[in-house]
Parts: structure tokens; C-alpha cells; sequence
């Protein structure tokens, strides 16, 4: 009987605490809405209670009976990691574009079904659901388009809570996928004119040219086009697969050192075209492919050597193809990769064209301003990489970073030298002062890349900085097992003890740092209290140990100790809670 | 002498038993709940649902848990997707669990994850319901 009373008493005196059993109802967990708006496009999507989240796989927006009118394009919402499952907090919020089929007029009734299922992070999971809802279309205001067609779903960056997305990155991110198209083209276009392509285009219009016999106008362009195409196919092919392979590190370049790794390709390919070093394929490759298009001829001959040329690959030309393909992998997205290569393999193309056609009249001279065009590139690269770095890093750190690059390229320019284009001169010296405000904005804690001088504001300069001086303030002590959190108790054995179980992919938790633990007052009464963080980000087995010990499903979770170091159970809050009530809260105890 | 023994024995089969045991048929369930004067248990679960993992794989198997709940309590664990579920035992999310006697009468019902501490209370709370 003695042993059993001591297991039990044992038990009693280790922690443990009320869950408290109060779900919200379905109704209230979740909240779907779908609207039309005055571009004729369709809003859907789920509003979620407070601590409850959609798991991403199963949640899906669709047109039921889409014959007439059908989806052309769904952007969708960024989901977050939590516990191995991509999921959404707070909302998820699809755009939905539509399409009409041919012969298509006047309203139309559509159909949109949004199925999702979801848990609450306080330890329930919900059924599957499903909502239908009709809405009327105005199809005057939508494009024709064959129900095949669909453009592939793209991402749209609006859930971000980590760091502000300025709206920059935001176009680039939300997949236009027409203005990406046209980047690139105008990137093949750009690259046409790097040192190392450049010269040779009249060369191999000569070639091209050479291996047709009789020459009208019209050869030489078909000539010149099997040229181009033929090196689009191939740069099309690369992109496909840069996008499927993509695909699956979607998950890993969640990671941050393989955003890291990213990042540093980024930075090695900028270095090469500020002519640190060269990107090439072994001269042995280059001569073998070279000598193999040379033998067939005609129209074949031509496709080949355009196809080959795109392996040959000089090196202007290697590192922002590479980057290219890097960034088409970020996204994920074959087909998107695909046809984007080929536009810049289009791009590249013009030129040749033109040459080809106008037997050289309209090319204009090789001369400085191509060293002009790598330097370019240079920068690109490295405001890309600086770009990718954002997703894991302080966004006042990345400023900083695009402050120095804007600062070093304005210089590299000429802004203070007298020399120069009027052109450059104007362009250098905007870029420096934007710079230079962005380095003032960093120096003064602003983190916005659109409003960097925004704290200059009268308004917001005294609640703006005071809350930044008091964000210093709330400083956790962090543990991460059983044993490092045993320590820390018994140090401040007999004081106030709050513990907060916290993990970055908690976007609860972020609103309680962010709003309840920034807030003047809770931090003021935050102060007689011994602050302890308990990060289970890793979920390892020393935390989940932790959280079992402290019944913590997930977080968030607040407890509070004793003298006696036994948790105040009754007094655990889950979840996010706002200022005032925080502050009740903390004052009641 | 004989007192002691017969103390450690039990002592021990009780921690040898310390095992949750789950009958597959709710039917069958309220037969061994009639036989062995014992109360019904119904876990109401669902693929993809951390919070029932978290029950079945922790809370469960505790051995404190599950000494007490063989004593006084039958299992039966059932999936609202893959099973028939009575009508009688509403839900709208998992986990549920549902506490009945053996002519099928339900004495209490709780939703959620719950720590060991928390579930043996429920537990105990129950029994007395009985």
C-alpha cells in the first residue's frame, strides 16, 4: 500500500493542469464566405476562431459544374509548418479567376464548394466540411478561354506573419504569371547583350545564313527562327524540370540553411559576372557539341545547332541562366518554368532575328556599356539572394543589406563622379538616396522597404519609438528540456514564475509576443515576474518530454508558479490572449 | 504473512495488466460492462488527428491511467468515419470520449485532450457515477 501512495503522491506534487474542455462550436471555429467583387472575380474562403487551423491538403475551393464559367487561375493563400502538417491560422483566403467558354453571355449562375477540415490547438479536431455557395457572374466581364486551359494555381503571399513583405517582392511572389513572362523575355533580351553573346550574333546569322541555299529575306528569317526555337525548346526543357524538381524541395527550402545554400549559389553566380571568376562548360564539351551541329545542313541543321547552342553555354550567359533556373525551382511550378524559359530563350532570340533579316544594318556596336549589362546582372543576382534570405531572417537585417547593395551600385554608377550619362547620373543618384534612407530607417528600427521614413511621422514618433524601446524589455530566459527548466525554477524558488511554451511556428504565439507581450502596461506588471520560454519549435524528444510533463498539447500556454514551485493550474492560459485581459489576468493572481 | 503476498501479487498484475485494453464492438463491450460491473468507454477518433494520437499514445498508456481505467472501465474505440457510430453520441470533433453504463445510458461526456493528472480526475469522477 506505502509504494502505491508514494507513486500517487509523487504524481499529485508533478504538474499538470485543466484543459479547459470549452471548444468552440463548428460554427465559430469556422467561418467560409464566398462573394463576388467587381472584377467578376470570385473571394472564398474560411475565417477561423481563435487557436483553430486548416490543414492545407484538405482544403479546396472549386466551381461546381464548371461548363460555361470556370476557374482561369486560383491564387492561394501561404500556408505554415505546425507539427509536420501545412496549415492555415486566422483565415485562408482564396482569389479566384474565372473564364468563360465560348458563346458564352449575360449573368450566370455559378457554383463554388469549399471543403476544409481543421483542429483547435487546445487539442480537438473537427469533422470535414463542406459549403456550397451560389453566386451570380457577370460573364461580359471575363475572358474567353477553353475549360483545358486552366493556368496553374499560384501563391499569394498575404498570410505572411513572420517580417513585412513589401509589395515589391509581393508582385514578383503573387505569380502574375504574365508579367513574370515578360521579365523573362526582357531578361533573354538583356542577356542577348552581355560581352560574351553579343558579338557572336552576327557570326552565327552568318552561319545560319551560310546553311541555307539562295537567301530572300523570308529564308534567312525562317533560318534564323528554327535557330531560336529550337534553343527555346531546350531552355524550355531545363526550365520544366528546374520546376519539377522544385516541386519537391518545396518542403526543404522551408529550412534555413537551405536557404542559406540558395542564397550563397546567388551570391557565387554575381561574383562571376563582376568577373571574379568564369562559368563555363570544359572547353572539351564545347568543341564536340560545336563540331557536331556543324555537319548536318539545311533547316536541320540550323534546329540542331540552336538546340546544342544552349548547352554551349558561355559564360555571361551561365550564371543568370543558373539563377534563373534556381528561381524558377523556388517556385515550384513546371509548367510556370517552362513557359518562362522560353520566353527568355525568345528573348534571347530577337537579336538574331533581326540580324538575320536585316543582314546586320540594325545591330548597334559592341562597347562599354555591355561590362554595364554584366554589372547589372551582378546586382540582380545578389538582390535576389538577399530576396530569398528574407524568409528566415530579421527584415531589418535584409534592408540593411538591400542599403548596401543600392549604396555600392549607385557608386559603382558614378553618382558623385562628374563623368557620365545624364541618364545614369539620374538613376545613380535616386538609387543612392533611396539607399541611404533605407541604412537611416534601419539605424531607427524601421523595417518597411515601401515607408522607410515613415517613423518621421509626428504621430507615431513617440508611441513608435517607446514601443520599440520597451520591446527590449521583455526578456525570456529559454529552455528547452525538463532538466534546464528544473534548474531555473529551483533558482528562483519563492518568486513569481511565468513559463510560456512558445515555438516559431506558432502564429498564436507571435501574436502574443507581438501584441499582448509589446503592449507598455502587460510589460511594466511582466517585470515582477521571473519570465521563462520554453521553445518547442523542435519538437525533439527533450521537448516533447517538456510538454508532456506540463500537459502542453501545443502552444501557446502560460503557466504560473508558486513559492513552492507547484503550478497555479487554474490560472493557465491557452492561446492568445489580448492586452487588457492578459493584464486582468496577471494582476489576479 | 500470507498478507503480503497476496499484496505483492496483485501489486504486481496490476502493473503486469497496466495495459489499456480495446474491444472492437460496442455491442460486446456492453456485454463485459454488464458481466463485470464495469463502465464504457467510448473514444470517438478521426485520421489526421493529433489530439487522438496524443490520448491513445500518451495519455493511455500511462500506467497510472490504465491500472485505474482496467479496474472500472471497458474501451472501445471507434472512428466517426470508418465505424458505425450511435446516434445517440454526438459530436462535432475528436477526440470524444463518452462514458456510459451497461444499459447503454450516458453518465458524461468529455472533448479534447486531457494530461494524465487531468484524465485520471475525469476518471475517478466518473466512477463514482456509477
Amino acid at each position: 500500500m506505502k509504494i502505491l501512495l508514494k507513486i500517487y503522491i509523487i504524481m499529485m506534487v508533478s504538474v499538470g493542469f485543466a484543459q479547459s474542455g470549452d471548444f468552440l462550436m463548428p460554427d465559430k471555429a469556422f467561418q467560409p464566405y464566398a462573394k463576388v467583387n467587381h472584377q467578376a472575380q470570385i473571394e472564398a474562403g474560411v475565417v477561423l476562431g481563435k487557436s483553430i487551423y486548416l490543414y492545407e491538403d484538405k482544403l479546396s475551393v472549386s466551381i461546381v459544374d464548371s461548363k460555361d464559367v470556370s476557374i482561369l487561375q486560383t491564387i492561394s493563400p501561404e500556408s505554415l509548418a505546425h507539427d509536420g502538417d501545412m496549415v492555415f491560422f486566422n483565415s485562408a483566403d482564396f482569389l479566384l479567376t474565372l473564364k468563360k467558354a465560348s458563346g458564352v453571355t449575360g449573368l450566370k449562375d455559378v457554383v463554388v464548394k469549399i471543403t476544409y477540415q481543421g483542429c483547435s490547438e487546445e487539442g480537438l479536431c473537427y469533422e470535414p466540411s463542406e459549403k456550397s455557395y451560389s453566386l451570380v457572374v457577370d460573364s461580359s466581364k471575363l475572358g474567353v478561354g477553353d475549360s483545358s486551359e486552366a493556368f496553374p494555381a499560384t501563391r499569394n503571399a498575404s498570410n505572411e506573419e513572420k517580417s513585412q513583405t513589401d509589395s515589391i517582392a509581393d508582385t514578383i511572389k503573387s505569380g502574375n504569371v504574365f508579367i513574370i513572362l515578360l521579365t523573362f523575355f526582357g531578361f533573354g533580351l538583356l542577356l542577348a547583350m552581355t560581352p560574351c553573346v553579343f558579338p557572336m550574333i552576327p557570326i552565327i546569322s552568318g552561319l545560319i545564313i551560310s546553311q541555307g541555299k539562295g537567301l530572300t529575306t523570308k529564308k534567312a528569317f525562317a533560318l534564323s527562327l528554327t535557330y531560336v526555337l529550337a534553343m527555346a525548346v531546350a531552355y524550355t526543357i531545363a526550365g520544366v524540370l528546374a520546376g519539377l524538381f522544385g516541386a519537391n524541395l518545396q518542403a526543404a527550402l522551408q529550412t534555413p540553411w537551405v536557404v542559406y545554400g540558395f542564397s550563397f549559389v546567388f551570391v557565387a553566380l554575381a561574383f562571376s559576372m563582376f568577373g571574379f571568376y568564369e562559368l563555363k562548360l570544359p572547353d572539351r564539351f564545347v568543341t564536340k557539341i560545336s563540331s557536331t551541329g556543324g555537319n548536318s545542313s539545311g533547316y536541320v541543321g540550323v534546329a540542331i545547332m540552336g538546340f546544342l547552342s544552349a548547352l554551349i553555354v558561355g559564360p555571361c550567359v551561365a550564371a543568370p541562366l543558373a539563377g534563373a533556373l534556381v528561381y524558377i525551382g523556388q517556385t515550384g511550378d513546371a509548367f510556370l518554368g517552362g513557359m518562362a524559359l522560353f520566353s527568355m530563350s525568345i528573348g534571347m532570340g530577337v537579336p538574331l532575328i533581326v540580324v538575320g533579316v536585316s543582314a546586320g544594318k540594325f545591330m548597334p556596336r559592341p562597347g562599354e556599356w555591355m561590362t554595364m549589362v554584366t554589372a547589372i546582372f551582378g546586382v540582380m543576382m545578389l538582390g535576389v539572394a538577399i530576396w530569398m534570405l528574407e524568409k528566415i531572417v530579421d527584415s531589418s537585417i535584409t534592408m540593411i543589406l538591400y542599403s548596401v547593395l543600392g549604396i555600392g551600385f549607385a557608386l559603382f554608377l558614378g553618382v558623385f563622379e562628374k563623368k557620365g550619362h545624364f541618364l545614369q547620373h539620374s538613376v545613380a543618384m535616386i538609387l543612392f538616396i533611396y539607399s541611404v534612407s533605407l541604412f537611416i530607417a534601419f539605424l531607427a528600427g524601421s523595417t518597411s522597404m515601401t515607408k522607410p521614413l515613415a517613423f518621421l511621422n509626428a504621430q507615431t514618433l513617440a508611441s513608435s519609438t517607446q514601443t520599440r524601446v520597451e520591446a527590449k524589455d521583455a526578456e525570456f530566459a529559454v529552455v528547452k528540456s525538463i532538466a534546464e527548466l528544473d534548474a531555473l525554477l529551483e533558482e528562483n524558488k519563492g518568486k513569481k514564475i511565468m513559463l510560456d511554451f512558445s515555438a516559431d511556428w506558432c502564429a498564436a504565439c507571435k501574436e502574443l509576443e507581438e501584441i499582448t507581450f509589446a503592449d507598455a502596461t502587460v510589460k511594466a506588471k511582466m517585470n515582477e515576474f521571473v519570465l521563462i520560454r520554453a521553445d518547442v519549435t523542435e519538437n525533439g524528444d527533450d521537448e516533447k518530454a517538456l510538454s508532456k510533463k506540463y500537459g502542453v498539447f501545443g502552444p501557446p500556454a502560460i503557466l504560473f508558479f508558486d513559492k513552492d514551485l507547484n503550478v497555479r493550474k487554474a490560472k493557465t492560459i491557452i492561446g492568445f490572449t489580448p492586452p487588457e485581459e492578459f493584464l486582468t489576468h496577471l494582476n489576479n493572481l | 504473512m500470507i498478507k503480503k503476498i497476496i499484496l505483492i501479487a496483485t501489486f504486481m498484475s496490476s502493473i503486469l495488466l497496466a495495459e489499456m485494453n480495446w474491444i472492437p464492438d460496442l455491442e460486446d463491450a456492453y456485454d463485459v460492462a454488464e458481466k463485470e460491473n464495469k463502465i464504457v468507454m467510448v473514444m470517438l477518433s478521426q485520421e489526421g488527428c493529433p489530439g487522438c494520437e496524443y490520448m491513445t499514445d500518451v495519455v493511455l498508456k500511462d500506467d497510472d491511467v490504465a491500472k485505474i481505467f482496467n479496474r472500472n472501465f471497458i474501451a472501445v474505440y471507434l472512428d466517426i468515419h470508418e465505424d458505425q457510430v450511435p446516434l445517440e453520441l454526438k459530436h462535432f470533433g475528436t477526440p470524444t470520449f463518452y462514458f456510459l453504463k451497461a444499459d447503454e445510458t450516458i453518465l458524461d461526456v468529455t472533448r479534447g485532450t486531457k494530461n494524465e493528472l487531468d484524465f485520471l480526475d475525469k476518471l475517478e469522477n466518473v466512477k463514482t457515477l456509477k
